[in-house]
């Protein structure tokens, strides 16, 4: 059995309006005390791996803004996980890169100590969209982000989009949409934008300061953007990610497939034995337990009924679908009888499900609906 | 025992507003009977409901000591009653229970409908009348022409009226004397066997129903067994006393008395209203007159919001009757919200205060159909129905004649709004009878009403129109034919039951046109298209469509936060609870709720 690795770099150079990622603002003095607790982290998470997992085939260094972090502080953090676990041979090792802060000493450190999948979060090439976003890079950022991936021999590496921002029109969207196309990275996370309770954007569309795409829009985006990426050899394996065949995020994957996974840093969660925990969301929580040697974990609910719900809901997100065999290897009953018999009868029949006799999947029609659809199918 | 010589018992009537509580507030102070400590606002109003909304609901009975001028301590016992027509009948009871009223009229407004059917109640109970000018400190009052108005209307010398403000206290010193000199003491004899006047009841948890009564002719005492006239049930008395602000035991009550008793009697129900109480065994010969069974007038479904929720909900309607025997309720099903009940009211404002009872004493949450009046269904086979609720109309083919009930009402107005009142009436389908001008600033206008048209939103209206200034007031219903239909709304075809209603032909195409169009904007876009039609039979009046909905996924699965996401589905789920369902298509409470708000 092998374990995927989640590292939280909880802090950012600024604060984005939408984002509700577990972050603070970046001071060097706190990251050298964040390292230590991260540090002690990992030494007691490893002790409750067992042995024979202490294999990782994938890492995921993600934020806050990763990219942010000093030299140092990376070299510690890759020097101990070398010194508790084996790596994988084909080892996926996934890093968040905020195109602003990233140059090309940066990016050749990052690849000396084996990171092989860079993330660059490009979001919009449109400036206006990315001002409602308060992100800060610009287009030459974004784009001298990748050419330098590519000049540095990365074969694989991914670019993060988001669409549905506020005041984005049709043409706005398809202008990014060519734009991204044309980097040709390998993977696309094209995301719609969510909006968060309680972070500063959801103030300003409750208080009708910013519009929204509506429902058709949106529904309309997202079919332009599938259609788009299908053409141009992008395959889509779940609901917001596109890849080239091959490239796949392996780390996500696992998530999404359940498998297991340790998440280290304030918010991290972890999936380990059918377990699933988590750290608080609170940096000075975080480091004050680890200096007294103890843990900041919360458990989640242990209940079959828990797991099931979240195996369905994770399986239809992908373009897998449910695998029949697996869930009921795991849960000891066929898949259909976690589901409700009407409604799913009717779903397929209206041509949103495409149940055949390994897997039960959305179809291209259901894929937009899946929350509605997997609410209504739930047991 | 006092000497009934010395007592006094009285009311306080008006128009909704005109001050009573607030002047009982200025007599409880006069005479000592409230602490500066305890003094608040119309103190007498003690529920909740009641200080929020700044309306007397039920009528509060309280005992006060008055040191006349002669020197001689009187007892009053003053009756504070609610001013909404709501409560009509409760009002009408308090009075059979005293000698005299003061019936105060606010010096900026006027005499208002509520003050004349109010001093005709007075005038029937054969009750001396004290007119009280009241918030002569307003800078809007009109002392000299509401003056006029009240001599005109009692027939009384300029005189007698007493100039009061009961919110500085001026003129209270006068009205204190003036209830000693006008209102006779009460007559009755105390050796006489027991009759006594029921005129309210408080439900207790501990002790059973406290039961607020006048001793008309007999006395009572602990250990008494005591029948009520017109159930006859026997109880044997636990305490008797009278209301200072709290309960005051005493040995015995005798005639001419005003206060309570408690008996353990465990449902108010069995105390009702205008009841007569008398010995078990040695029984006055007949009851007091003036009793009537009170008959809820409006009446609506009130389902909860989630269904599991049934049970509660009749608890609470339980325990709400043991308090309110004007409410009724009896079970229900509806195919789209479940079970429920059907619960008959006073009035709309009774309705409102029951929900908003529930919500806010039981923590019900509800969701209640359109409310309808009673019909009175003649079908062809000759027999007849009638019907409280749209879903037990009979097939409009059986159906030889619908009646439904009418008021005759009396509106009074200043001339300028004359037309612009009329043409509302006119709109409620009023039946005009005549206009008088008792004094050039006011008419009276009579018309009779359909009941359903004016119960709603007819009063808010009437007060909008008239700047404040006119009001309405209504008799007892009697039922007149109608050309009523049934109109149904249907979700992709399969009717709703919750939201059919009972209306007027010439109204139903409006109503349907603008419920189908509000519909279209509350329910949900769902994953295929929703049809809402409005109909009459198999006939279409209205149609709406809402548009699928094209696109519900979260984009991202917070990195391994799969329990954030799986804690949202749950949460969905348990909204869902709240959906109800009309075949595949759901419905939020909201669209249930619109319909009480269609403007016709
Ligand atoms: N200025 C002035 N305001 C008064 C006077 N008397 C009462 N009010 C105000 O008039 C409003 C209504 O007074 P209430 O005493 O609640 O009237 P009510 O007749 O008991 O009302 P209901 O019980 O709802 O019928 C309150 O805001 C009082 O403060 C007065 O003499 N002068
Ligand atoms: S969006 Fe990224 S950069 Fe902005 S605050 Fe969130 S984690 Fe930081
Ligand atoms: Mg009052």
């Amino acid at each position: 059995m092998s374990l995927s690795l989640y590292i939280h770099f909880p802090f950012c150079a600024n604060l984005c309006g939408y984002c509700d990622f577990y972050k603070t603002t970046y001071h060097t003095e706190q990251e050298q005390i964040y390292l230590d607790a991260l540090r002690t982290e990992l030494r007691l998470a490893v002790n409750d791996v067992p042995v024979e997992s202490r294999v990782l085939d994938s890492i995921y260094i993600g934020g806050g803004t990763p990219s942010l972090a000093s030299f140092h502080f990376l070299r510690d953090l890759i020097d101990d996980i070398n010194n508790y676990f084996r790596l994988a041979r084909d080892l996926e090792f996934s890093f968040e890169i905020n195109p602003e802060s990233l140059d090309s000493v940066k990016l050749e450190y990052l690849k000396k100590i084996g990171v092989n999948r860079p993330i660059f979060g490009i979001q919009s090439f449109n400036l206006r969209l990315l001002k409602t976003l308060d992100r800060k890079h610009k287009l030459e950022d974004s784009f001298r982000a990748v050419y330098l991936a590519r000049a540095l021999g990365f074969a694989n590496f991914g670019v993060d989009m988001i669409f549905g921002l506020p005041r984005q029109s049709a043409k706005l969207l398809s202008d990014d949409l060519n734009q991204v196309i044309a980097l040709e990275p390998p993977h696309i996370s094209y995301y719609q934008l969510t909006v968060e309770k309680g972070t500063p954007l959801e103030k300003k569309v409750t208080a009708g300061k910013l519009r929204l795409p509506d429902n058709d829009l949106l529904a309309a985006m997202y079919r332009g953007i599938s259609e788009e990426m299908k053409k141009h050899g992008y395959f889509r394996y779940e609901v917001s990610s596109f890849a080239r065949p091959g490239f796949e995020c392996r780390h996500n994957l696992r998530y999404w497939e359940e498998g297991d996974f340790l998440g280290l840093g304030p918010s991290a969660h972890s999936f380990i034995g059918n377990r699933r925990f988590a750290n608080l969301s609170d940096l000075s929580v975080y480091i004050q337990k680890l200096s007294k040697g103890v843990r900041p974990l919360i458990f989640d609910t242990d209940s079959i009924d828990s797991r099931i719900s979240e195996a369905i809901m994770l399986g239809l997100r992908t373009a897998r679908g449910i695998e029949r065999e697996h869930f009921a290897r795991r849960f000891g009953m066929p898949v259909e009888k976690a589901l409700r018999e009407e409604t799913l009868r009717a779903l397929i029949d209206a041509g949103f499900i495409a149940p055949d006799s390994s897997h039960i999947r959305l179809t291209d029609s259901g894929l937009p609906l899946a929350d509605e659809i997997i609410r209504r199918l739930v047991k | 025992m006092i000497d009934k010589r010395y007592i006094r018992n009285f009311s306080i009537i008006a128009h909704i507003d005109h001050g009573k509580s607030t002047l009982a507030d200025r007599l409880l102070e006069a005479t000592a009977a409230v602490s500066e400590r305890m003094m608040r606002e119309q103190v007498l109003d003690d529920m909740d409901l009641e200080r929020e909304r700044g309306i007397t609901i039920k009528a509060h009975a309280i005992r006060l000591d008055y040191k006349a001028s002669d020197s001689q301590l009187y007892q009053f016992n003053l009756i504070d009653t609610p001013g909404h027509v709501d409560f009509t009948y409760e009002v009408s009871r308090s009075l059979a229970a005293c000698e005299g009223v003061l019936l105060v009229v606010d010096a900026a407004q006027g005499v208002e409908a509520q003050t004349v059917s109010n001093l005709f109640l007075a005038l029937q109970n054969n009750l001396a009348i004290i007119p009280v000018l009241n918030k002569i400190d307003l800078p809007s009052a009109r002392p000299e022409e509401v003056a006029k108005q009240i001599t005109d209307l009692i027939g009384c010398q300029k005189e007698e009226i007493l100039y009061c403000s009961a919110k500085t206290g001026q003129g209270i010193g006068e009205l204190l004397e003036a209830i000693v000199k006008q209102i006779p003491p009460p007559p009755g004899d105390p050796t006489k066997p027991l009759k006594a006047l029921v005129f309210d009841s408080v439900y207790d948890s501990y002790r059973g129903a406290a039961v607020y009564l006048k001793i008309v002719e007999g006395s009572v005492r602990k250990g008494d067994r005591i029948k009520f006239f017109s159930h006859g049930k026997q109880f044997e008395v636990d305490e008797v006393g009278c209301r200072r602000l709290q309960n005051m035991p005493l040995p015995s009550l005798s005639a001419g008395e005003v206060g309570y008793l408690y008996a353990g009697i465990k449902e108010v129900s069995d105390t009702r209203v205008g009841d007569t109480i008398t010995f078990a065994q040695y029984p006055a010969d007949a009851p007091l007159p003036g009793f009537v069974a009170v008959k809820p007038m409006v009446f609506s479904g009130l389902y909860p919001a989630i269904a599991e929720d049934y049970t509660e909900l009749r608890e609470a309607l339980e325990k709400l009757k043991l308090n309110d025997a004007s409410l009724s309720f009896t079970p229900e099903t509806s195919t789209a919200l479940g079970f429920g009940f059907r619960c008959g009211f006073l009035g709309m404002l009774h309705m409102e205060i029951i929900q908003e009872r529930l919500s806010r004493e039981y923590n019900q949450t509800i969701i209640n159909t359109v409310p309808n009046v009673e019909y009175l269904v003649y079908l062809k086979d000759q027999t007849v129905v009638t019907v409280d609720s749209p879903t037990e109309m009979p097939d409009a083919g059986k159906i030889d004649y619908i009646e439904e009930p009418y008021v005759d009402s009396q509106i009074i107005t200043p001339p300028d709004s004359l037309g612009a009142i009329m043409r509302l009436c006119t709109d409620r389908r009023g039946i005009y009878k005549n206009t008088e001008y008792p004094t050039p600033a006011r008419a009276v206008l009579s018309y009779a009403f359909p009941l359903s048209e004016i119960i709603f939103d007819f009063y808010d209206k009437l007060k909008s129109i008239s700047r404040g200034y006119a009001s309405l007031d209504y008799d007892i219903p009697y039922y007149m034919k109608s050309n009523l239909v049934k109109l149904d709304i249907l979700i992709n075809g399969e009717p709703v039951d919750a939201l059919s209603v009972i209306i007027h032909r010439d109204k139903a195409y409006k109503y349907g046109a603008s419920l189908t169009e509000k519909l279209r904007i509350l329910i949900p876009r769902q994953m295929f298209e929703v049809v809402i039609q409005a109909a009459i039979g198999g006939r279409i009046l209205a149609r709406a469509t809402v548009k699928p909905l094209r696109k519900n996924v979260t984009a991202k699965c917070y990195g391994g936060d799969i329990t954030r996401k799986r804690k949202l589905l749950e949460r969905q789920k348990e909204g869902k609870k709240r959906l109800k369902q009309v075949g595949r298509v759901e419905i939020p409470q909201e669209p249930f709720l619109a319909a009480l708000k269609i403007e016709d």
